[in-house]
This record gives structure tokens, sequence and C-alpha cells, in this order.
């Protein structure tokens, strides 16, 4: 089980002369937790996620413990962290089975065997599909489909699991399912989650930690209720909205109206 | 107590796995007979009849049969036959692995302007005719083709390097490289005297009869020593179908295997152009006719892919000696009346699904 923590310190990346993530500092990102990263369109969130996994050049260092994780090479980044992106694409004709073997078998060579396969049904059990696993992809619903992506990420035991909006377009049953899911797996397995989320309600329920991200920096950082407060949402998202506390603890978030923005 | 439902699920599932392994094993087995029975065919059509019993005897007693029919099967049909079965093979199986690369169910091997360079490459020579330098005219036609062809890959790998291995660069690039190639055959064929205007026309409708035992040789070498490659990247290539990030992030070395992707298909298609011409629709239609059968799971749409282009060009072989008899029309003109039909047939029957 993994035990280091995760810090970024001074992650920037830019695209071209625009500097979409600028100078990040995240510190104790720890083992068995998820941390959400919210924020408006266009506040870096996706970029800095793509940044952590090694899929996009960075300035700055990802550190895992003492490990400096953006010196190591593609592979080497690859077995220690999964990236999972927004969504698997249905018109790819293969079966879930298959999708699942290529999550293990991408970074080998060979033929898989029977070890190879019991881990992919493994993965597809342990997220209650293991029923679907001869199905196309064009088949299945997109919250079956975002399962099974999250059965491709874990089949490769990564230490670190970086998920990149796991559940926009999904019905709240599928929402709840696979976040759900992932929070269960991070503290089973002692995995670092990172996930971005639109939906601020989402990060309140399933988050331990929730990294606010505007205009590419960080807006806020904490636990969900020291983090998402009214004065954060007019600052950061330009709404006037209240964040209610329900009878179980969890938090609510209610916009009200929209705030006249600057720009 | 009865097995718990989650083995009950697995033994099912492990059971479906193998059926589906098997299904995809017994098409391209299928896929395999009806190439055969297509090159058969293939061998026995022609301006002069010659039945089964006929065409077996001439083959295994070649020294029993009288010299026509000799030279009938073995420098014209048989040759010809093979070469529409190796070069469909080569187109469909660099067609497969270009629309995986490019992420672009529209490319095929000429996409990036292998077949506008080797024409090019064949242009210059036919107009220039450079004098006695001992090699054969037609020899130093298919070397220009087969240079220029693969000088361009070499250009575009070059620039892909310099400008980041972006697919979308890749292709514009290949685009340019298509319109400067046409650009200058339209260029040579203006200056052109009008019988040799007539071989430059002629070169650029692909035909099978240019084949020569050499040639086949070599196109068979070059596609053995390239599919056992493509195979080993099946997975690779699987992974990066469900998109490049999530491939990077499962450990595949995207630049690498894109380059070396690339490399196999500027070989296939190079060769290809340089010994029959350029012979269009093959590297398009024969994957997608391959996916529709037996769906993208690479170790089988690889080479299912290479069999399928095998199967139309072999067809459209036989078909190009039944239009006008006494004549072969260049096969490079009827590979799209037959493989429009099979295509479009599967399209409707099966939609999509293997």
């Amino acid at each position: 089980m993994n035990r280091n923590a995760l810090t970024l310190k001074q992650l920037s990346i830019s695209y071209g002369r625009n500097m979409v993530v600028q100078g990040v500092d995240l510190t104790e990102i720890q083992p068995g937790t998820l941390t959400a990263l919210i924020g408006p369109n266009g506040a870096g969130k996706s970029t800095l996620l793509r940044g952590i996994a090694g899929l996009t050049r960075i300035r700055g260092e990802v550190l895992l413990g003492d490990t400096l994780l953006s010196r190591l090479g593609p592979r080497e980044q690859a077995q220690r962290m999964t990236y999972m992106p927004q969504s698997l694409p249905p018109g790819v004709a293969i079966t879930v089975i298959e999708a699942v073997l290529s999550a293990v078998q991408a970074g080998r060579s060979g033929q898989p065997g029977k070890a190879e396969l019991d881990q992919a049904y493994d993965a597809l059990e342990h997220l209650g599909i293991g029923a679907l696993s001869s199905r196309y992809l064009s088949e299945l619903s997109g919250g079956q489909r975002q399962l099974a992506a999250l059965a491709q990420a874990i089949v490769r035991k990564p230490e670190i699991l970086l998920l990149d909006e796991p559940t926009s377009a999904l019905d709240p049953h599928y929402q709840v399912r696979v976040l759900g899911n992932v929070r269960k797996l991070i503290q089973a397995h002692g995995l670092i989650g990172m996930v971005v989320l639109h939906d601020i309600s989402l990060a309140a329920r399933f988050a331990d930690r929730v990294t606010v991200m505007h205009a590419g920096q960080i807006a806020a950082d904490g636990t969900p209720s020291a983090a998402i407060t009214a004065e954060m949402m007019a600052r950061v998202y330009a709404v006037e909205a209240r964040v209610e506390h329900c009878s179980q603890g969890q938090i609510q978030v209610i916009v009200d109206r929209a705030l006249d923005r600057a720009a | 107590m009865s097995a718990t439902p989650a083995v009950d699920t697995r033994a099912r599932a492990r059971a479906d796995y193998a059926s589906l392994i098997g299904r995809r094993s017994r098409l391209l087995a299928l896929f395999m007979v009806l190439l055969l029975s297509s090159l058969l065919v293939d061998v026995m059509t022609g301006v002069s009849g010659l039945g089964l019993g006929q065409l077996v005897h001439v083959l295994v007693h070649p020294e029993a049969a009288d010299r026509i029919t000799q030279v009938i099967v073995w420098n014209v049909r048989l040759p010809y036959a093979l070469a529409a079965v190796l070069v469909g093979s080569a187109l469909g199986l660099a067609g497969c692995e270009m629309q995986t690369v490019l992420d672009n169910p529209l490319a095929s091997p000429f996409t990036l302007g292998v077949s506008s360079a080797a024409a090019l490459g064949a242009s210059l020579v036919i107009v220039f005719r450079p004098g006695q330098i001992g090699v054969d005219f037609n020899a130093l036609v298919a070397g220009a083709a087969f240079l220029f062809a693969v000088a361009s890959i070499g250009l575009l790998l070059l620039m892909s390097r310099l400008r980041g291995a972006g697919v979308q660069s890749l292709v514009l690039f290949g685009i340019a490289l298509v319109f400067s190639c046409n650009a200058g055959v339209a260029l040579l064929q203006l200056f052109a005297t009008e019988d040799v205007l007539q071989q430059l026309v002629f070169w650029t409708l692909g035909s099978v009869a240019r084949a020569t035992w050499d040639k086949i040789a070599i196109l068979s070498a070059c596609l053995f020593l390239v599919l056992p490659f493509s195979l080993r990247a099946s997975w690779k290539l699987t992974a990066l179908r469900l998109g490049e990030d999530r491939a990077r992030s499962f450990g595949v070395d995207i630049r690498r295997l894109r380059r070396a992707s690339l490399l196999r298909i500027s070989l296939l298609s190079a060769i290809s152009v340089a010994f029959v011409g350029p012979i269009g629709f093959i590297g398009l239609v024969g994957p997608h006719i391959a996916r529709l059968c037996v769906g993208e799971d690479q170790r089988f749409l690889l080479p299912a892919s290479a069999i399928a282009g095998a199967l139309v060009l072999s067809l459209s072989s036989i078909v190009s000696k039944l239009i006008l008899p006494g004549v072969i029309v260049p096969v490079g003109i009827v590979t799209a009346l037959v493989g429009v039909p099979v295509f479009v047939f599967l399209v409707f029957t099966r939609g999509g699904k293997a």
C-alpha cells in the first residue's frame, strides 16, 4: 500500500503564450483520500490534471513522496498513475472485456493469459458490471460506459487515480454509483484520488478535500465546508449563492442569481 | 449450496469471451477460404478457357502441359492473380493501420501522399526517359516510384518530429504533399507528347498486369516482414482507438507507435504502388469490411483487413477480365465497382456490429 503523499510545487502549464495553470502549489494530497478540483469553465482544472498525469508539458514539480514523478519516463509514470479522460468512445466496435484487457496489455508485449483475464473480470465485478463483459461499448448506457472506463483505470492498479469529469452527462443514479465506487476504491487500496467535477454538491458530498481553481490559480483549498463558501461562490463563480448544511451534514449549494462579471 | 452469483457470472463471462474469440477466428478462416477460392477462379478466368482439372494439372506437372498453356498459367495468370492477393493484403493492412493512427475512418494508405509522390517519381522517369544506363525501363519507373514514395514518408516523419507529433499537422502536411505532387505530375503532363501522355495516364491506372515473379517475391517478403510487427502492436493500437490520452495513460508511447506504424504503412504502400501503380479504394474499404465482420479488436482486425483487401482486389481482378471480352481492364478502375456492393451489403446487413 502506498504511504506517500502527492505534492505539486509551482506547477505551471502554458498553451503557446497562454499560461493556463499558473504556479500551483498543493501539498499533502494524502493516500486514501479523494480531492475534487472544481472551478468555472476555463479555470485550468482539466489542464492541471493532465499536467499531473504527464500528458502535457509542465514547469514545476510533481512529487510522490520523494519521487519526482514529472521526471520519470512515460512508462514509469503510467505504472504509477492512471488518467481517465471524459468518456469511452461508444463508436469503437469492441466489447467491454476487450476494452479492459487493452488497459492491461497496451503497455506490455504478448497476449493476455488467464491471469490477465482474471484481473479484468475482477475489476468489472468489483464495479458490479461483471455481467456486461461481453457487451459492445455501443450497447452500453453512458453510465455503464463510465463504469467500464473506471474498470480500465483500476485494473492497472495505480497509486494515483486521476479522473476528468467522470460524471458529466450521467444521470443521478450513475453519478452517485461512479463516485461512490471511486471513493470506495480509494479508501480500500489507499490510492490518491483526484477528480475534476463541475457539480459542486457532488464534490462536497464525495470528496475529502476540495480545491477550487480560478484563472489558473488556487482560489480555495480545504475540507468541503472550508472551501465551499458563499464568499468563494461570489468571487470565483460570480454568483450569489447560499451554502446550506443539510440535516445529514452534507453541503448543498443553492444559486440565487448571477452577479455582474468584471469581464 | 449452489455456486455464488459472482462465480456464475464469471463462468458465463469466460464462456462468452471464448465464443467471441472462436467466432472471430472462424470468420478469419472463412475469409481465407473465400480468398483462396477467388484466387483459384482468378487463375481460371481469361480469354482462353481453362478448366479446374486442366489448371491443377498444369500447376502440378508444368512440364507435361503444352508450351502455350504453360506460359499462360505460369507467366500471366498466376503472377497476376497472386499480385492481386498480395497487393490487396498490403493495402488492406496499411489502410487499417492508417485509419487507427490518424484516428480517421476516411484515411487510406494514400492519404498522406504516398501514391501521389510515387506517381511523380514514375512520371519523371516516363517523361525524361534517362538514356541508356543499363537498367530496364520498367524497373526504372518502379524504382523511381518507390524512391519518391519512401522519400515522401521520410519528409512527413521529419516534419512531424519538428512540429510535434500531432495528428492534425501530420494530415495537413500530407495533404499539402498530395497537392504538390499532383501539381508536379500535371505540369509534366502538360508538356508531354501525346505518346508519353498516354503512358503517364496508363501508369496512374493501377494494373496487376505489371506483376512478375521477382515483384511477387519482394511483395511477399515485405508483407511477411511487416505483419508480425503489426500484430505485436495490436493491443497498443486497440488502446489508441479508445483515445490518445487514454492510451498514453496505459503506458503506450504514442509517438513511437505512430512512427513505427507509418513506417510499416509506407513500406507496404510504396512497394505496392511501385509495382502495380496506384490502386485506390482497397486500403479504404478493406479495413471497413473487416471491421464490420470482426470488430475492432486489432488482433483480429489487422489480419482481417489484409484478407478483406486481398479478397476485394482478387475479385476485382476477375471482374476486370470479364467486362470487355479479350481485354484486361486495369484493375484500378474496377476496384470500386466490386468493393462498393460488398461494402453496402455489409453495412445494411450487419449495421456496425461484429
